[in-house]
């Protein structure tokens, strides 16, 4: 739709920017509630660094996993391309992201945070997750604008008849469907689900919350490797990958859907935003001043 | 590590203000890596010091970052900014660049299109 904003002095593509609002409207949420889950504001707002680089690194990493077939199977060609303008060449094999890898990647980062500064995963994982969908949302909208990710050539009610993008000159030749926009208003409303229930399990007791740790995650994936696989059939961007009749993203949804039940069976864990008890913690909850 | 993080973040940002916009997205690369490292700095020295330290390094990182962010995606977008072509870059209200490219270019430019092309039509 709008690839890009001239400013004069540089083009500002569009989707980095819809992108990070989402990100900064997310991380001022979640340090606003970080408290009240049992994590401190300063970890829920580091470890999301770490989370972003990681994001950063593995949705690049699966783009150009997705591309190395092509590159591997015209490696001439390819050379001819890099030795003519390697700026065309580096685009090709990296310029896009992919949501999995990104998913992924952010887990990891998070992960990796949590091991170094010896803070406790599963509270960070409750805390973020709801915030996953929206800010997703926000990157699909991102799509809308670019051009990227479009759908299936379409002319029923709601189809978009996308303006010529040098880009991408294939998505204007004809109608399609606004796969982009369906996925981000999923998106927010499996973002509402979350943080309903998010927010009931934080105003009750410890004892009394009826969700474990990781469940929301599980809920949240499962969630999103249905809707995932059924999108990728209004799909029209063959570019980005197929193996068989599946497209990269629907295999990669297949392969989470173990890792999906077992958070969701959650066994031999504790309540969601369980906090554990620390000296720190008794002395507070008793009134204990070991400063005295 | 704290005056580490402090100097990655000033480079981050002198890379990626001045040295992109004349020479494209690789040094807007390069800035952005200098100030993802001084963010990753600054919050291992604000771990280690409960806070006390690090504040500094890790705006500047940040700064950094997103001004690496916004030339390097503004870059790559454009496409005619690069280090072989020497320091056109996007100065002076819009890109000279890649009309020039276009009328010195002529036939190679073609080329190139159909190299890309051939690899863009490639499915499996």
């Amino acid at each position: 739709m709008l690839p890009y904003i001239d400013l004069g002095f540089v083009k500002l593509s569009l989707y980095g920017p819809i992108f990070l609002v989402g990100a900064v409207i997310a991380i001022i949420i979640v340090r606003l509630l970080a408290k009240k889950a049992g994590v401190e504001r300063s970890d829920a707002l580091f470890a999301v660094i770490y989370g972003m680089i990681g994001l950063v690194i593995g949705a690049k990493l699966l783009y150009f996993f997705t591309k190395l077939p092509s590159i591997i199977a015209k490696f001439d060609i390819y050379i001819d391309l890099f030795k003519m303008d390697y700026v065309k060449a580096l685009d090709f094999a990296f310029g896009g992201m992919v949501f999995y890898g990104g998913l992924i990647g952010f887990a990891l980062g998070v992960i990796r945070y949590c091991k170094h500064f010896k803070v406790p995963v599963w509270g960070l994982v409750d805390l973020y997750t709801p915030f996953l969908p929206f800010v997703h949302g926000f990157g699909r909208i991102g799509c809308f604008f670019a051009g990227c990710c479009y759908g299936i050539e379409y002319n029923g009610p709601l189809s978009v008849h996308f303006p010529y993008n040098e880009v991408v000159p294939q998505l204007s030749e004809v109608s399609r469907f606004p796969v982009q926009l369906v996925e981000a208003g999923l998106n927010f409303i499996c973002f509402a689900v979350l943080i309903t229930l998010m927010r009931k399990e934080l105003n009750r007791a410890e004892g009394d919350r009826k969700l474990k740790q990781g469940q929301l995650c599980g809920i949240y994936l499962v969630y999103y490797i249905v809707v995932r696989t059924l999108l990728e059939f209004l799909r029209g961007d063959a570019l980005r990958g197929k193996i068989g009749f599946l497209s990269t993203s629907q295999i990669i949804s297949v392969l989470l859907i173990i890792p999906a039940v077992l958070l969701l069976r959650a066994k031999n864990r504790e309540r969601v935003f369980f906090v554990p008890a620390t000296e720190n913690h008794i002395t507070k909850t008793q009134g204990i001043d070991k400063n005295k | 590590m704290n005056g580490l993080s402090i100097a990655l973040g000033v480079v981050g940002i002198v890379i990626s203000v001045i040295f992109a916009p004349l020479f494209g997205f690789i040094p807007a690369l390069i800035g952005l890596v200098a100030s993802v490292v001084a963010i990753v700095l600054s919050i291992n020295t604000k771990k280690a010091t409960n806070n006390a330290e690090g504040g500094a390094g890790f705006v500047l990182g940040i700064i950094g970052a997103t001004l690496g962010v916004v030339f390097f995606i503004g870059c790559l977008a454009c496409g005619a900014c690069s280090a072989s072509y020497g320091a056109w870059g996007c100065l002076g209200g819009g890109c000279n660049a890649a009309s020039d490219i276009e009328s010195a270019a002529g036939g190679s430019l073609d080329e190139l299109n159909k190299a890309l092309d051939s690899l863009k039509d490639l499915n499996f």
